[in-house]
C-alpha cells in the first residue's frame, strides 16, 4: 500500500516538474528570471533548476547569435524581413537595431510578415498612404506591432521606391543638414 | 534656422530648457508654459490650494486635446463666493473644434451656475455640462450646411474642482482622475481612482448601453479586439458628438461612413457627466488628472509612484515621458527612434496626452489659501513645424 502510495507520488512530482519546463519554456525572456526563483521554492529541487538555468544560459546564448546573425543581415539591406514565428508566445527579437521598427505586413488572415523598417521611411508620403490603409482596417489602438493590410509584395515595392527616391534626393538632403 | 527647428524636435522632449540660448525659441514666457517640439509643458505654477505640474504631447496632425488650469473665483463675484481650483481636461475624437469649444465655455457656464447658485455644487457642474453641450450642438445646428463634418466632431470631458475642502470631481468619456493618498502606517502613497469612465472596452459600460438600447443587436460591436458604440466610437459619453445625439445631424451632407444604415429615436451617446464628491483629508496628497492617452501605458498606481518619487517640478512632463518610453517598447522601437516621428504618424505609436498633478498642499481648514489668480491653457496652440 504505502509503496503504491509513494510511486503514486512521485508520478504526480514528474508531471508537475514536467509541465513546469513545458511552460517556462513559453514564457518570454523577460519573466523567467522571476519565475525561476518562485518555484525553486515551490520544488526545492536544486538538481532541476541547475539543469533548468543550464539550459537557460544555452538559449540566452543561442538568442545572442541569432540576434546579432540577423542584424546583421539588415545593416546589408539584402533580406530584412523574416516569416514571423509559428509560435505567438515565443519572445520577439528583442534587437531592434537603432533607426529602425518592426512591422508586421500581410492581409487579413493570412500569417504577417515581420519587416524591419527605416525610421525615417515613416514620415514619407508613399509609407503615409500605407499607414493610413492600417488605420482604416485597425484603428490606431491595434495592440502590439503596426500592422500594415496590403500583399509583401506591394509593400516591398514602396519600399524600393522610397529607397530610390531618397537616392536621387539624398544630395539635397545632406546639404539640408549641414545648413 | 531649420537645423535649429530640426534639432528642436529632435531634443529629448523632458530635457529642461533652461539651458542658455533655448529661451528664445519658446513661443511664450513660462507663465504660460513652454514648447519644445511636439511637447508643450509649465513644470511648476500656483493654484489656490497648492503647486501644479502640467504637460501636454501632440500625436495628432492638429492637437486634439485642450486643458486649463483656473485658480481663483469660482464664480462671477469676485467676493463674496466659492473660490477655488478648477481642472479640466478636454480629449476631442473626429477633430479639435469640440475640444476647443469646452475650453472656451465649460468653465464660463460653471462659474454662471455657481452664481446663480452662490455655492458650489454637483448641481452647478451638472447644469454646466449640459449648458456647454447644448452650445455646442447649436452650433453644429448654424454650421450644419457650411461644415456637416462638425456634427462628426466631439470630446471627452473630465473637470475638477476644489472648493471649500471639498472636491468634485466630473467626468464624461474615458479620461481618468486619480488621487494619491498617503498611508498612516506606512509610507506608501496609495492610488486611488476617482473618476467613473465610459468606454466601451468596460463591460458595466456595455450593459448599460444594451439595457437603454434592448431593440438594437447592433449598439456595441468587437472589430478587432475593440469594442464600439455603433461600431464607431469607444467612449459611450462626449460633449459634441451631434450625428449620435440626433438623428437630424445623422444624414446627408455628413459623411457616409458616419451615417447609421436606420434612424433612431433616443440619443446614443450621452453628454451627463459622472460626478463624486468628497470631502478632502490631510492624507490627500496630490491629484493626476490625464487624458486616455496616458492611461493606455501606466496603471493609476504606476502614475502615483512616480509623482510620489520624484521632483515636484516638470513631474507632469515626467509622466508624459514614461508613458512615451512604454509606447515606443509596445511598438518594437527605441524611445529616441519615436521622437523622430512626425505629429499626425505618431497617432499610430500614441494618442494626445495631457497630464495637469495638482498638489494640495495648504488644505483650506484653516482659511489659508494662496489666493493666487491662475488661469493656463495646456498646449498653447503646439504647431511647431515639424522636420518633414
Amino acid at each position: 500500500m504505502r509503496r503504491r502510495n509513494r510511486g503514486f507520488k512521485l508520478g504526480t512530482k514528474l508531471v508537475k516538474v514536467c509541465k513546469w519546463i513545458f511552460r517556462s519554456k513559453k514564457r518570454s525572456n523577460g519573466y523567467q528570471r522571476l519565475d525561476t526563483t518562485t518555484s525553486c521554492r515551490d520544488y526545492k529541487t536544486k538538481t532541476m533548476t541547475k539543469i533548468y538555468s543550464w539550459g537557460q544560459s544555452l538559449k540566452r546564448g543561442a538568442m545572442k547569435l541569432s540576434s546579432s546573425c540577423s542584424s546583421r543581415s539588415i545593416t546589408s539591406f539584402s533580406t530584412d524581413y523574416s516569416r514571423m514565428d509559428r509560435e505567438p508566445f515565443e519572445p520577439k527579437p528583442i534587437e531592434v537595431p537603432k533607426g529602425h521598427l518592426a512591422v508586421y505586413v500581410g492581409q487579413k488572415d493570412d500569417d504577417p510578415h515581420r519587416v524591419l523598417v527605416p525610421i525615417i521611411y515613416f514620415n514619407h508620403p508613399l509609407f503615409g498612404e500605407l499607414l493610413k490603409e492600417a488605420e482604416r482596417e485597425y484603428g490606431y489602438n491595434h495592440p502590439g506591432g503596426i500592422t500594415i493590410p496590403c500583399p509583401i509584395s506591394e509593400f516591398e515595392k514602396v519600399k524600393t521606391r522610397i529607397a530610390a527616391g531618397k537616392k536621387s534626393t539624398s544630395s539635397t538632403s545632406t546639404r539640408k543638414h549641414r545648413d | 534656422m531649420k537645423e535649429v527647428k530640426k534639432r528642436m524636435v529632435m531634443m529629448p522632449c523632458w530635457k529642461p530648457s533652461n539651458v542658455e540660448g533655448e529661451e528664445s525659441f519658446s513661443r511664450k514666457k513660462d507663465d504660460n508654459g513652454r514648447v519644445n517640439g511636439l511637447l508643450w509643458y509649465k513644470d511648476l505654477g500656483n493654484h489656490a490650494n497648492g503647486e501644479f505640474s502640467m504637460a501636454v504631447i501632440q500625436a495628432n496632425n492638429l492637437l486634439e486635446d485642450q486643458s486649463q488650469v483656473e485658480s481663483g473665483p469660482l464664480s462671477t463675484m469676485n467676493f463674496p463666493g466659492p473660490q477655488g481650483t478648477f481642472v479640466g481636461i478636454y480629449d476631442g475624437h473626429g477633430g479639435p473644434e469640440t475640444a476647443r469649444f469646452v475650453n472656451e465655455h465649460l468653465f464660463n457656464n460653471v462659474k454662471k451656475f455657481a452664481s446663480e447658485q452662490q455655492v458650489m455644487s454637483a448641481d452647478v457642474i451638472r447644469k454646466a455640462y449640459s449648458a456647454t453641450e447644448e452650445e455646442f450642438l447649436s452650433l453644429v445646428q448654424r454650421q450644419w450646411l457650411d461644415k456637416p463634418q462638425l456634427a462628426s466632431v466631439g470630446a471627452c470631458c473630465l473637470a475638477g474642482i476644489i472648493c471649500d475642502g471639498t472636491l468634485y470631481i466630473a467626468n464624461a468619456g474615458d479620461s481618468r482622475a486619480v488621487l494619491g493618498r498617503s498611508e498612516k502606517s506606512s509610507k506608501d502613497v496609495t492610488a486611488i481612482q476617482l473618476s467613473t469612465e465610459h468606454n466601451a472596452s468596460i463591460e458595466s459600460v456595455r450593459e448599460e448601453l444594451r439595457s437603454m438600447h434592448p431593440d438594437d443587436s447592433q449598439i456595441v460591436v468587437l472589430k478587432h479586439k475593440v469594442w464600439r458604440v455603433k461600431g464607431l466610437i469607444q467612449v459611450s459619453r462626449s460633449i459634441g458628438d451631434a450625428y449620435l445625439k440626433k438623428a437630424e445631424f445623422n444624414k446627408e451632407p455628413l459623411l457616409a461612413r458616419f451615417r447609421l444604415p436606420k434612424p433612431f429615436y433616443k440619443p446614443i451617446l450621452s453628454y451627463e457627466p459622472s460626478i463624486l464628491v468628497r470631502k478632502l483629508q490631510p492624507q490627500d496628497q496630490f491629484l493626476i488628472f490625464a487624458s486616455d492617452g496616458l492611461w493606455e501605458h501606466l496603471s493609476n498606481q504606476e502614475a502615483v509612484d512616480i509623482v510620489q518619487r520624484y521632483p515636484r517640478n516638470g513631474i507632469a512632463k515626467r509622466l508624459i515621458k514614461v508613458a512615451l518610453h512604454e509606447a515606443a517598447k509596445k511598438r518594437e522601437m527605441r524611445y529616441s527612434d519615436l521622437k523622430k516621428i512626425d505629429r499626425g504618424v505618431r497617432r499610430h505609436f500614441h494618442d494626445d496626452i495631457t497630464v495637469i498633478v495638482l498638489f494640495m498642499d495648504s488644505l483650506p481648514f484653516g482659511k489659508r489659501s494662496f489666493h493666487s489668480n491662475t488661469s493656463v491653457r495646456g498646449g498653447g496652440g503646439v504647431s511647431t513645424k515639424s522636420n518633414s
